[in-house]
């Protein structure tokens, strides 16, 4: 049977899925009306197997009304020629439950008064996954405070298998942005966060005790350019627990009222922190952030943070961000975050810093005020950003040297991208959805900062017409590094044709807005039919759990060796197909046999 | 008109409206909530989407009252291989890449579906939508059951981290905010009120929460 011919047959079975005979012509009757050569066979009137080669991973995700389920991964999935994954078993998770407690809380609170209850937490567990790219375990929890002398949180995970990597579990203490007279300070103010490590072979009951007498103990004071105490901020650490893990709070959380504070280090950090005092008093006055960087972790010490000389006074920058609409009328835009930032130096103490920032978001009038600071410490200028609502066909703005005035930005067009999707026999498909992001190439060219602002701007996204055709807008630049995309293709539901990818467009050198680029004619691949059934230990039907199909990266890539990614890196999978299992626990989908 | 066809506009309000308040407005909403399961068989039986095929064909009809539009209805929401119960606790990290799944019901079937996410929206807040992802019907097989991946890359942003909602009462915890996860049966307006939800007239939209933990560390 031609791959064309197989096409419009699926087509016809789809419809007889929703009962209309009168599309429901058979795919096949027998093996033979297959290609029984590659191993297909058939099934439900469909010709099922011939999977396309390479190297695929599956994950299983339990359905939420079976608790008594947990996901699997399989880093290595043979897919057989007939097509059916018999084996789809979910496993009974173990049980990991336990008690927040403090164990001592940050000096000098006396030990009478530090709670011996359970105390109120986030408890998130994960687990590096089988293959780069694939879920692995994630699971959030809350440790509920109080003096219950029980288990104050209880998470179900997957039992651990000898290759497994271990467990991470974070617990972060509830902050509740201040002392609160009534109920007293909240159990971020007098306990660091913990990390520890599992693995779980059986149900767990974990004491979790935060805090001790035997933690590093950060002192400090708070002092403006005149030397006077500063009041009103939250004073914490930032800092890493393993090497190659994301910056994150690391010490208890202090609220000064006279410029002097105390925190807590958790254990086990990996290299220096920071020292971090973030303004909290009224918003109506508008200081910097103050930063210490480059403080020991693993021993204890005393710090001084002082405010840089001449951060001048209050100013409200007004901006009204405008963009042009397709007919050429300038409009106001609503919905765009601005964003300014500047970073001023102690002089003498090159570790001390004090950052401005202001974030806000337009309203209906395209109208941004901005409190901040005009003197000569941030003479250097701010770093605006701005990011247009999502949809948006106006680019974001990413200046570096923005000096302080009120007056209109107008956002200067992004670039369409135009294409045409059809199938495998070249007809146009309608209701695909497009989907455009930045591709793990150009994120790996931008350095840290630009990746966490790129990671702010939402995916543009657009369903093609009858005729195949779509556009949709993207930025073209960014750190004056060219636009590279990835391009989603998902057929709607009930759609025969298999999901695509055009991976790492490149949007060609010193295109700028409004100017078009075509990818041309985008075919997608000719579709395998695959189906599997789920099943829970004991053999039954799994109704409603998920099926992931990823297809692993052929060796060879050289994305990890751009300058800007990340420790560790490796080529993820591509997730290439999802499925919902029906009553009878089976699932059906399709997987491209692209090249 | 009829009682939901004047619901050009997403529901508003407090982010810890009780999801069943957008729901109890939409009666043929509700029966389609009772057959979820058995409508979750229709949907796209290949590629990305939901797989099965057992429908009672009545159900499949959208076209009999062409006056009559129901409300769209969200089923699941999976993120990065977990679902996430309504209304339960979600975390992200900052500048993570997650990838939303929401599968959707309508059975207007020649609908397509909006799915909007929100942090932090409110009436007081109408903040313009961190994710969207369409939803579009099946030219060749239109079902009641859809399916479309969100990209989340924007739902935790830096300062979401150190910082409560805008509405929140004080004593609220830091890092935590209101997740709010709109679908609409209209393309929503680039102009009206409530900003970023308003729809052309006889749009419905169906909202869902999550308690959004926004955590500076994966």
């Amino acid at each position: 049977m031609t791959r064309g011919r197989l096409l419009g047959v699926l087509v016809a079975l789809a419809g007889g899925c929703i009962a209309i005979p009168d599309q429901a012509t058979p795919q096949c009757y027998t093996d033979s009306d297959c290609n029984a050569a590659a191993g297909e066979v058939c099934a439900e009137n469909i010709c099922y197997g011939d999977p396309p080669t390479g190297r695929f991973a599956v994950s299983v995700v339990a359905p939420v009304d079976r608790p008594d389920l947990t996901n699997i991964e399989r880093a290595d999935e043979d897919l057989p020629a007939y097509g059916f994954l018999a084996d789809l078993t979910l496993e009974s998770p173990v049980a990991v439950a336990g008690r927040v407690t403090a164990a001592g809380c940050v000096p000098p609170t006396a030990p009478a008064t530090c709670p011996t209850g359970a105390l109120g937490a986030t408890i998130r567990i994960t687990r590096a996954s089988r293959f780069p790219g694939g879920d692995g375990v994630q699971e959030t929890g809350r440790s509920t405070g109080g003096d219950a002398t029980t288990s104050s949180f209880s998470l179900a995970v997957p039992r651990s298998q000898p290759a497994d990597a271990d467990f991470a579990l974070t617990v972060v203490p509830d902050d509740r942005a201040g002392v609160d007279p009534v109920t007293g300070p909240a159990p971020a103010e007098l306990v660091p966060p913990l990390r520890t490590t599992f693995r779980a072979s059986g149900d767990l009951d974990l004491p979790l005790a935060l805090g001790g007498d035997d933690l590093p103990v950060i002192t400090g004071d708070l002092v403006d350019a005149e030397g006077s105490s500063l009041a009103d901020y939250r004073i914490s650490a930032i800092g890493r627990f393993i090497g190659d893990a994301a910056d994150s709070e690391v010490s208890s959380v202090a609220y000064t009222t006279d410029g002097h504070f105390q925190i807590v280090l958790s254990a086990g950090l990996a290299g220096p922190v920071a020292i971090v005092a973030r303004r909290t008093g009224s918003a109506m006055v508008v200081l910097p952030t103050l930063q210490l960087v480059g403080v020991a972790a693993t021993t204890s010490s005393t710090v001084h943070l002082a405010e840089p000389a001449l951060l001048g006074a209050q100013a409200v920058t007004t901006l009204t961000i405008e963009g042009t609409t397709g007919a050429g009328a300038v409009l106001p835009v609503a919905g765009a975050r601005v964003i300014a930032t500047a970073t001023a130096a102690v002089t003498g103490t090159p570790n001390d810093q004090a950052v401005m920032t202001a974030e806000v978001t337009t309203g209906d009038d395209g109208v941004a005020q901005l409190p901040l600071l005009d003197g000569p410490a941030f003479a250097a200028g701010y770093h605006l950003r701005i990011v247009p609502p999502g949809g948006s066909n106006l680019a974001i703005l990413d200046e570096s040297a923005f000096a302080l005035a009120n007056g209109a930005i107008v956002l200067k067009p992004r670039i369409a991208l135009l294409g045409t999707v059809v199938d495998a026999a070249g007809v146009p498909v309608s209701s695909v959805s497009v989907t455009v992001r930045p591709s793990l190439h150009f994120q790996y060219e931008l350095t840290d900062a630009s990746q966490v602002f790129l990671a702010q701007i939402p995916a543009a996204t657009f369903v093609t017409a009858a005729d195949g055709d779509f556009v949709v807008f993207v930025d073209p630049t960014l750190e004056a590094i060219a636009g590279h995309y990835d391009i989603q293709l998902e057929p709607p539901s009930g759609s025969v044709v298999p999901g695509d990818t055009v991976s790492d467009f490149a949007i060609p050198d010193g295109t700028l807005g409004p100017a078009q680029v075509s990818l041309g004619t985008i075919t997608l691949p000719a579709a395998a039919a695959l189906h599997g059934r789920i099943s829970d230990p004991g053999g039954n039907s799994v109704e409603g759990a998920e099926l992931r199909v990823f297809r692993r990266p052929a060796a060879g890539s050289t994305l990890c060796a751009l300058p800007h990614a990340p420790v560790g890196c490796q080529v993820p999978a591509a997730l290439q197909a999802q499925a919902t299992s029906d009553r009878d626990g089976i699932v059906r989908f399709t997987l491209p046999r692209t090249p | 008109m009829t009682q939901m066809s004047d619901l050009a506009r997403a529901p508003r309000g407090g982010a810890m409206r009780n999801r069943a308040g957008s729901l109890a407005r939409a009666g043929l909403a509700r029966r389609v909530h009772r057959y979820a399961a058995q409508m979750m068989l229709v949907a796209g039986f290949f590629g990305i989407g939901v797989a099965a095929c057992a429908l009672p064909p009545s159900l499949t009809v959208g076209a009999e009252d062409a006056a009559v539009n129901s409300a769209p209805a969200i089923t699941s929401v999976r993120v990065d291989g977990s679902e996430l119960p309504f209304n339960g606790y979600v975390t992200f990290a900052v500048s993570s890449r997650p990838t939303m799944n929401v599968s959707l019901v309508d059975t207007d079937v020649n609908d397509t579906l909006v799915v909007r996410a929100f942090v932090d929206y409110d009436a007081t807040n109408e903040l313009a939508a961190r994710s969207e992802c369409p939803a579009a019907p099946s030219a060749v097989n239109p079902t009641a059951a859809r399916n479309t991946n969100c990209d989340l890359r924007s739902i935790c942003v830096p300062t979401d981290a150190t910082s409560v909602p805008p509405y929140a009462p004080p004593g609220s915890l830091v890092g935590f905010h209101d997740l709010t996860v709109v679908v609409f049966d209209r393309q929503p307006l680039p102009v009206g009120s409530p900003a970023f939800q308003a729809m052309p007239a006889g749009g419905l939209s169906t909202t869902v929460y999550f308690h959004l933990f926004c955590q500076a560390s994966p």
